[in-house]
């Protein structure tokens, strides 16, 4: 489980790890910022400054820049990855691996045994068109940054 | 291989694999016993007993979580209403769904968030995603950040997988990994329709245990706090729930399914003492009212 970055602890730490799908290094701290690189799910970083709710941190390969406090944990997290999975946006990522987009719902379909099922119980097509609706619906990673920009919410908040 | 070999050789494979994950380390022992021990020998039975074990405690896989998720999904079509037919609602809801999912404690699934036309004040989620919000529930709320927080609260019940370990607790999946059955009538599928079934009656009728919801609201805030929300709006939207109690539907609703609101409430208020800024964190953006005059 996470502990959450309270101001302050991060410094003490010396050492932090990523939390966030899809973190990203930027040049100072701001959300407006260039960003200079994209960090991984559970990544050690040292921590070298503080600014406000940014964290300026350098990663294993040397990579430095600022991450928003959101995204890192003062904790490694503990977790099992999700096996099979194909990623908090699917095929619709830039950067998912080729192999994994195999397994994206957009792609594949209903399970066979979600159909079964729904054979099976007589489940009305009506049900199995809207359940194909939300899945099917997409959203990329740009479409939530935009998102989170236009309502200045976490790391683009001013 | 005698039975002093494979015993050292499991001593040396545990040391060097405590850091990977379960399921990987049960299909490991699992391809050790095939190349290390004769068919049917004691060693080869050890060796597979703990792949199974292995599995077994990680759970069922990804695959297997999203099909009962949206079996179980189809059945909530079925009880609460269909997708409120609004294409911009729909958006909305499913951006900031994502948002808050990429700081949850699960982040590397897809989320799939639905707002469904029912009178009722409710929302749900089932395992593998796919998360469930009655329009009247969302109609009901003051602010951005209250919506975000029941968005964190179900996401923070696939993260930790509440409703497959409720099933998993009243042994109807008891030592299934993995489900690949497409016919119903063999005895996996009748395992799956029956876990379906559990599922069923625990999420839109008695409710997941009083420890999972507290875990959830706990999640909520973390989440929403770590997204850029007010930690606050989780116990806010607790307040207008209890508003709207008095003369509301209970069955299949929050309220029936859910642990009282005053100890819920009296959790949380300890809870956000963790979040010391949580005034500096943003509530509302003015983007709310607009989706919901468009939900009738």
């Amino acid at each position: 489980m996470f502990v959450v970055l309270i101001a302050g602890t991060a410094l003490a730490a010396r050492y932090v790890w990523v939390a966030s799908e899809g973190t990203e290094l930027r040049s100072s701290p701001k959300g407006g910022s260039q960003i200079v690189g994209k960090l991984k799910l559970d990544e050690r970083l040292s921590v070298q400054d503080k600014s406000g709710r940014w964290y300026k941190v350098k990663n294993d390969s040397g990579r430095s820049g600022w991450v928003y406090r959101g995204k890192i944990s003062s904790t490694k997290p503990e977790r099992d990855a999700s096996q099979g999975a194909p990623g908090l946006f699917g095929s619709l990522d830039s950067d998912i691996e080729s192999g994994r987009a195999s397994t994206d719902r957009a792609i594949r379909g209903l399970s066979p045994e979600a159909e079964a099922y729904a054979k099976s119980t007589g489940t009305p097509e009506s049900y199995q068109k809207a359940l194909d609706s939300v899945m099917e619906r997409k959203i990329t990673r740009d479409d939530v940054r935009e998102f989170l920009q236009h309502g200045k919410i976490g790391e683009y908040a001013q | 291989m005698n039975r002093r070999k494979a015993i050292t050789l499991l001593a040396g494979t545990m040391a060097g694999l405590t850091a990977a994950p379960a399921f990987a380390q049960g299909n490991l022992f699992d391809a050790l016993s095939k190349g290390l021990t004769k068919e049917g020998s004691k060693e080869r039975k050890t060796l597979e007993g703990i792949g199974t074990i292995l599995r077994g405690a990680q759970g069922l896989d990804y695959e297997s979580e999203l099909a009962l998720g949206e079996s179980l999904a189809l059945e909530g079509f079925q009880r609460y209403g269909m997708p409120v037919d609004d294409e911009h609602v729909q958006r909305f809801v499913n951006l900031m769904g994502k948002a808050v999912a990429a700081n949850s404690t699960r982040p590397d699934i897809p989320y799939h968030f639905v707002v469904v036309q029912s009178p009722l004040m409710n929302a749900f989620s089932c395992p593998g995603g796919i998360v469930f919000l009655s329009s009247a529930l969302v109609k009901a709320l003051k602010t951005e950040a209250q919506l975000a927080a029941i968005l964190s609260h179900e996401v923070g019940h696939v993260a930790a997988k509440h409703a497959v370990e409720t099933i998993q607790q009243a042994q109807l999946l008891q030592g299934v990994t993995q489900i690949t059955t497409a016919n119903m009538d063999n005895e996996e599928g009748k395992k799956f329709k029956k876990a379906v079934s559990g599922m069923k009656e625990t999420l839109f009728d008695t409710g997941l245990s009083h420890q999972m919801e507290f875990e959830a609201d706990r999640l909520s805030m973390q989440t929403a706090y770590r997204t850029g929300y007010s930690p606050k709006a989780m116990y806010e939207v607790l307040e207008i729930l209890q508003k709207h109690q008095s003369g509301a539907t209970v069955k299949g609703s929050w309220y029936g399914t859910h642990p009282p609101l005053k100890q819920r409430l009296a959790k949380l208020q300890i809870e956000l003492e963790k979040y010391p800024d949580w005034k500096e964190l943003r509530t509302s953006t003015g983007r709310l009212g607009w989706y919901q005059k468009r939900i009738k």
